[in-house]
């Protein structure tokens, strides 16, 4: 590696990689804390919108189904393009991310298989986020009314997305490089903080631009829409109880005055 | 008057017209400045000579405060969803007056002062606070029905219905308020009730559902009023003004299952007109009815048939209470109680006839868990009834919600109705039970629009009326 290669080499895999976490690192807690220190819910004790979650695992319920089934998605009405579009899109997302952390926690099977798992089920995680996102693209741009609730924000987050999902297809479909030698010693070094990057100095341009979109992408996730993957679990219309009343029963009430009294028997918050 | 003058003519307020993909012209009357200084001496609200200015800092208060309002704002991902759930969008189409519309223009205000909107500007939608967009803001905040259905199928919880009240006391606090909503809240600061009715107005009503229950059902109620008994009940005022079957229904059940319980004249209204305006008022209203109800020594406070009202009660109102130790519920859990301890019977062939549709009101449903009692009760009243295709969490707002219900809204609130209206139509309902005053309100004003456009007669009441009806004394 000639001088200049190794400053470049060095600015995409060390310099980069770096400032990305630093600058996602800044905005989440400067986002975390903008969450947390607003304490009021508008003048009442709760907000909570979903009806009779008056235990914690009703709300984690309908937490889980909003995630996983994204239930309250409009289905039969006249936008399923939303709901196909976001699960093909996310479950998409979400498998392919999980591939991607066999780069750091390598599984214990042998290559060959681990190869299959990688064209396999990387290559259809990859193929359902694309469609996914084609559709949604295409239902952004297509119909008028998402055209006037879009700027300049949803479109960069879909470009990268996008851009992102491309090149990772083109590397799991056609290069299928094995990143067993390459990419992973890297990114174990740099979590160890003792970068080596002499392992990245022959991968292919295709993987080189992917990292980088993808850490450029990073610096960008709490700065704008893409904070929905955690910002949700912030919310009191989804995450705080209903206000449980006591309800006196009636053989109770009837004896004038001698029931209960002083006892704060409310439950929610 | 003289002779040869023209004759003055008083003219009729025209109705606005209502357009489809524009909606701006449905402005709010607003108060008058006297009105809105009373209401601020109330809650110590400071004045300023810039109002837009006022507003931005007003706002920014409003979202650095309240963490649902800072998380709504923050979160949006403009996926759209909430457009197929907004009835104000899907009857105007119009995108500002929908939940993502309205919230982005006040995200466009923040991104104006924001390094993204000063880099980018339009691009990010960025709004210059000027005197265009600080009355596109105050027209299409007060278009929105507060009703939450948005929040309810967003899938990040985002309501906007909770940025409403935020914005529209930001706007409050610069002077800018609805006269309608600015009166009733007047009014019940001053008299305890949002019909100003008098004291001797509302012993008469009640006198006169006392006769009239003896005349119909032979039976004696003796309720007491202003003076101290086991439970304070107070049920929204229209219920003395325009809901009489209500107000006996009342009457009749709580006499039928033997409950020591007065009316108070001091506040004799559930509804709460702060909720949708600002919250210093809500505080304050809600703040009377715990004063009357200790003042009352009450153990229990039980209310009656109003969403908001119950939104307000349930959620504010209840908690305070429980800090004197009194609880409060609605008389729907007194009712459901009644029905399984067998201590009341009813005859739901009473009530036979119309092809009754229930439709939840809003705030019932989507903050008020207040969903199966009333069809529980609503199954022994009536032999068959039917839900709205929309219903429970789903379901649509009456229109009138959000404090609209002024007369220069009627065309728009007509629009708005079509979805409910449309939705019993088409399951052969022609008997529409809300238990809310809003909603009996909005449909006592439209269902003769709507019955001639779409030429069906449909009518609608409360839930406590038919069990008036039913109930065997």
């Amino acid at each position: 590696m000639n001088s200049l290669d190794y400053l470049l080499t060095a600015i995409l895999f060390i310099f980069i990689p770096y400032a990305a976490f630093a600058i996602f690192l800044i905005g989440a807690v400067y986002r975390l804390a903008s969450w947390i220190s607003p304490r009021g819910l508008t003048g009442l004790k709760t907000v909570a919108i979903v009806p009779n979650t008056f235990h914690i695992f009703a709300v984690l319920k309908d937490i889980f189904k909003r995630v996983f089934l994204f239930y309250t998605l409009p289905k039969m009405e006249k936008d399923r393009t939303l709901i196909i579009g976001s699960v093909l899109f996310h479950y998409g997302i979400w498998f392919s991310l999980l591939g991607h952390l066999a780069m750091i926690l390598p599984l214990p099977v042998s290559l060959q298989f681990h190869e299959m798992i990688a064209l396999y089920m990387g290559g259809t995680a990859g193929i359902s986020a694309f469609a996914g996102i084609l559709i949604l693209a295409t239902r952004r741009l297509h119909v008028k009314r998402m055209r006037r609730i879009s700027y300049f924000d949803d479109y960069f987050a879909i470009s990268m997305l996008l851009a992102l999902i491309i090149l990772g297809l083109v590397q799991t479909l056609y290069i299928k490089p094995l990143f067993m030698f390459t990419v992973s010693p890297w990114l174990v070094s740099l979590i160890e903080f003792r970068p080596e990057i002499a392992t990245m100095a022959n991968i292919s341009p295709v993987t080189a631009v992917h990292i980088t979109i993808g850490l450029i992408f990073i610096a960008y996730i709490p700065y704008g829409k893409i904070v929905h993957i955690v910002s949700y679990l912030f919310q009191p219309t989804i995450t705080k109880k209903s206000y449980k009343i006591k309800n006196v029963k009636q053989p109770e009430m009837n004896v004038s005055g001698a029931t209960e009294g002083g006892e704060n028997s409310a439950t929610g918050d | 008057m003289f002779r040869g003058q023209p004759r003055e003519v008083k003219t009729v307020p025209q109705e606005i017209e209502f357009k489809k993909e524009d909606t701006s012209n449905f402005e709010p009357l607003w108060a008058k400045e006297e009105l809105v200084s009373t209401l601020h001496s109330r809650v110590n609200n400071e004045k300023t000579s810039d109002p837009k200015e006022l507003f931005f800092k007003c706002m920014m208060d409003g979202v650095k405060n309240n963490r649902n309002v800072k998380l709504a704002i923050d979160l949006c991902v403009h996926c759209g969803a909430c457009l197929n759930a907004c009835p104000t969008y899907l009857s105007t189409e119009d995108i500002h007056n929908s939940p993502v519309g309205r919230a982005d223009l006040i995200r466009g205000l923040l991104k104006s002062r924001n390094l993204s909107g000063k880099l980018l500007g339009k691009a990010v939608g960025a709004i210059e606070l000027n005197d265009q967009s600080f009355r596109d803001i105050s027209t299409y905040y007060y278009q929105c029905l507060e009703c939450r259905r948005c929040g309810e199928i967003c899938p990040f919880g985002i309501d906007q219905a909770d940025v409403t009240r935020t914005i529209r006391s930001a706007l409050y606090d610069t002077g800018k308020i609805s006269r309608y909503t600015a009166i009733i809240i007047d009014n019940a600061e001053r008299t305890g009730n949002n019909m100003a009715l008098p004291p001797p107005a509302l012993r008469s009503t009640i006198e006169f559902a006392q006769d009239e229950i003896k005349e119909e059902k032979g039976v004696d109620v003796t309720p007491k009023i202003d003076e101290p008994a086991y439970a304070m009940f107070v049920p929204p005022s229209a219920d003395f003004f325009s809901n009489m079957e209500t107000l006996k229904g009342y009457m009749l059940f709580l006499h039928s299952i033997g409950l020591d319980y007065t009316f108070a004249t001091e506040h004799a209204e559930l509804a709460n007109f702060g909720l949708f305006t600002d919250e210093k008022h809500l505080r304050a209203i809600g703040n009377h009815m715990v004063e009357v109800a200790t003042k009352l020594g009450a153990k229990i406070v039980v209310v009656g048939e109003c969403g908001h009202g119950w939104r307000a009660f349930k959620n504010y109102v209840i908690p305070e209470l429980s800090k004197r130790g009194i609880t409060g519920m609605h008389v729907f859990n007194l009712v459901q109680d009644a029905i399984k301890d067998g201590k009341i019977k009813f005859e739901p062939k009473k009530n036979d006839g119309p092809s009754y549709v229930y439709q939840d009101p809003c705030n019932y449903a989507r903050g008020g868990d207040m969903i199966d009692e009333p069809r529980f009760i609503l199954s022994n009243v009536v032999s068959k009834y039917q839900d709205s295709p929309h219903s429970r969490e789903r379901t649509w707002c009456c229109g009138g919600g959000g404090g609209l219900l002024s007369d220069e809204f009627l065309p728009l609130r007509t629009e708005y109705a079509k979805l409910w209206y449309e939705d019993t139509l088409s399951i052969g309902g022609d008997y529409v039970i809300r238990p809310c005053a809003i909603c009996k309100a909005q449909l006592s004003h439209t269902l003769p629009r709507l019955n001639k456009k779409y030429d069906h007669k449909v009518s609608s009441s409360g839930l406590m009326d038919l069990v008036y009806n039913a109930i065997i004394p």
